[in-house]
């Protein structure tokens, strides 16, 4: 039994939350290069549309997760993103957890090998 | 207006909706529109660099960066202030009750204690000049200067009672201010016919 209950709708959440954060894990952002970097890596797969991730970033920055600074680029103000050492230590849980249960899903999804006779 | 906001709108219309949208406190409002406006620049700005049109890199920026409905939602559920977090689960109209009598309790508050700094000022005022005609008149022949020293000392009190009371009624007026939106609201609430009444009137939304 996994050490955790599985949550629906909690999931998609949790990936949004995990995506973001590794996109910072190099550097500091802000929020659209991370939603551009997202949906790079993910080869178009997750697209970050109608500002949904400012309730994402949000929660991070509420949580402590990732810490935003105003900072001035090339003459325009913006908000940039880093990565936290409670963020760091998050992601890398998180992604063991998501790993596990992506595993368990596809043992679901997967038919059984048949066995050689 | 030019080709491009005719086309596609202009991003700051679209902040003036999430402005009005967003019920929140205004300092967080403005944290939440000041970061969309400036990551809107550096996006389109950005875009822009690699060879996209400027009417198309708007385009993107604005369906990329403007929280929809649900998206607002959220973000209203994350910043809401704890007051709202506390109140969460008691009715709005009850929430809304509970207001005007913690209103009206404060405004009587505030009255009262204007109107008895003054009235302490007064007395105040009223007991030094008794107080400083005592000792002229045990003194006999004493310079003006000295009773008008004694009398202004005496005054400072009711000085300060006065201005206790301008403040007073300045935050009088702000509570009544608030106690006719929360009746015209409630008024509303029981008659759509009121809808828009700031004061008692019986049916100024009406016919």
């Amino acid at each position: 039994m996994a050490d955790r209950d599985f949550d629906v709708q909690g999931f998609a959440r949790d990936i949004n939350e995990l995506l973001v954060l590794a996109t910072l894990r190099d550097e500091a952002k802000h929020g659209y290069q991370i939603a551009l970097d997202v949906e790079g890596e993910s080869n178009g797969l997750v697209r970050f549309r109608h500002g949904t991730l400012y309730p994402i970033l949000h929660r991070l920055e509420e949580a402590g997760l990732i810490r935003g600074r105003w900072s001035t680029r090339g003459g325009r103000r913006r908000k940039t993103y880093d990565l936290t050492s409670k963020g760091r230590k998050h992601l890398d849980g998180g992604t063991d957890r998501m790993g596990g249960i992506v595993d368990q899903l596809m043992r679901v999804l997967r038919p059984p090998e048949e066995s050689p006779a | 207006m030019n080709e491009v906001t005719a086309r596609y709108g202009d991003f700051r219309d679209g902040l003036r909706d999430v402005a009005n949208r967003l019920s929140l406190p205004l300092t967080t409002r403005l944290r939440i529109l000041r970061e969309l406006q400036a990551d809107h620049v550096d996006t389109v700005a950005r875009l822009m660099e690699r060879g996209i049109p400027e009417a198309e890199a708007r385009h993107r920026a604005r369906t990329a960066l403007l929280p929809d409905g649900e998206t607002l939602a959220a973000l209203e559920r994350l910043h809401q202030p704890l007051y709202r977090r506390l109140t969460r689960n008691v009715e709005n109209h009850r929430l809304q009750q509970l207001e005007r009598w913690a209103l009206l309790g404060t405004t009587a508050a505030v009255v009262a204690l204007g109107v008895s700094a003054l009235l302490r000022g007064v007395l105040g005022t009223l007991i030094g000049i008794t107080i400083a005609a005592q000792a002229i008149e045990a003194a006999g022949n004493i310079s003006t200067s000295l009773v008008w020293g004694g009398i202004k000392v005496a005054l400072i009190t009711s000085e300060f009672g006065m201005l206790i009371l301008v403040v007073a009624a300045l935050i009088w007026f702000g509570l009544q201010f608030r106690w006719r939106m929360l009746e015209a609201r409630e008024l509303a609430r029981a008659d759509p016919v009121f809808a828009g009444c700031g004061d008692r009137a019986p049916r100024c939304g009406g016919e």
